[in-house]
């Protein structure tokens, strides 16, 4: 897609015009949750659940105040992070619930990435691509593969964590870092629920 | 009005209050008698403190944008010959947020914390509508 791809997109809701909302798919995707003995016995390399953080500043979308910013995704964050006994420098890569594009944006702003009105220029030059500083919906997420919920940011993750993802393999098919732990966000309603899981390579 | 063909609102128990004040262009809100907490949507127990004791007041009017879209797409046959239209979120003087359009401007010209005031709009024999244009 390229830029005038995108601006010549007609509006559906403005601020978003078509390419800012996620796909509709059929389908199902699904992940093996066991303990980590077990795992060690089984074909593929387990990928550890390190962290998990959720907050719900669940009041009624027209009464919210937090739309800009601190959404669910603060505390969450900080939550995850504390559990996995990690800080933001550590994350190699996110995996963010991308039901649209500002979803991302205010996301990994909350989380501390980049402070708030920061994110046009932490965005330039790449950032989010692979081979970028921080690759970001690895997949294409649900904007760009499929929408599976808060499956697309996880199953992507983990496959990329047990190095199952082929050409866009974070590594050095992809010129980065080989991830070792990866941040994955989802959300419900209208920003009302955020969860956060970090995924760790075992 | 008689071919206002757009959903009308579902009156109930908590509501009516809301919508009898609305005919006589007057936005009534629930003040807890116990915190004082203004809210919206009416119901019978306050979000705050969870008393049940409350007063209606009427609402200034006045407020101003805390956000806004443009619709461009019609989800219901109704608001096709209302494209491009604006659906904004109202931060009211009193406090609370209430969903309405803004009317009386060009879509291009709504920004957020612009100010704004009630515009009544009578759609049928028992229901008006507060919406807001911008305050001149």
């Amino acid at each position: 897609m390229s830029f005038d791809d995108y601006y010549k997109a007609s509006w559906v809701v403005e601020p978003f015009r078509l390419f800012d909302n996620c796909l509709m798919t059929d389908g199902g995707r699904a992940i093996v949750i066991t303990s980590s003995e077990r795992a060690r016995d089984l074909r593929h390399p387990p990928v550890l659940i390190a962290g998990i953080g959720q907050h719900n500043p669940s009041s009624d979308v027209h009464q919210a105040t937090h739309l800009t910013g601190p959404t669910g995704a603060k505390k969450s964050g900080e939550m995850a992070l504390k559990m996995a006994g990690v800080t933001i420098n550590d994350i190699d890569a996110c995996e963010i619930y991308d039901c649209f594009t500002y979803t991302v944006e205010i996301t990994l702003q909350d989380y501390g990435f980049f402070g708030p009105g920061e994110g046009e220029n932490w965005f330039k030059d790449g950032t989010i691509e692979p081979g970028g500083r921080m690759p970001v919906n690895t997949s294409g997420g649900q904007l760009s593969e499929a929408y599976y919920m808060g499956l697309t940011p996880l199953s992507e993750a983990a496959m990329q964590l047990m190095g199952r993802c082929r050409e866009r393999q974070l590594g050095p098919t992809t010129n980065t870092k080989p991830p070792e732990i990866i941040l994955c966000s989802d959300n419900g309603g209208i920003l009302q629920t955020h969860s956060c899981t970090i995924l760790r390579r075992s | 009005m008689l071919d206002y063909n757009k959903p009308l609102p579902k009156v109930n128990a908590d509501n009516k209050e809301f919508w009898a004040g609305c005919k006589s262009h007057e936005l009534r809100f629930q003040k807890c008698k116990g915190c004082g907490h203004i809210r919206w949507p009416a119901s019978i127990i306050c979000p705050m403190c969870y008393s049940r004791d409350l007063q209606w007041i009427v609402a200034s009017g006045k407020g101003k944008v805390y956000t806004f879209a443009v619709y461009h797409v019609a989800y219901h046959r109704g608001f096709e010959n209302d494209l491009p239209y604006t659906v904004a979120d109202v931060e009211l003087e009193e406090g609370p947020h209430i969903l309405s359009n803004i009317v009386g401007c060009s879509h291009h010209e709504v920004r957020c914390d612009m100010p704004v005031v009630l515009s009544w709009e009578d759609i049928t024999e028992e229901f008006s509508l507060p919406k807001f244009r911008p305050l001149s």
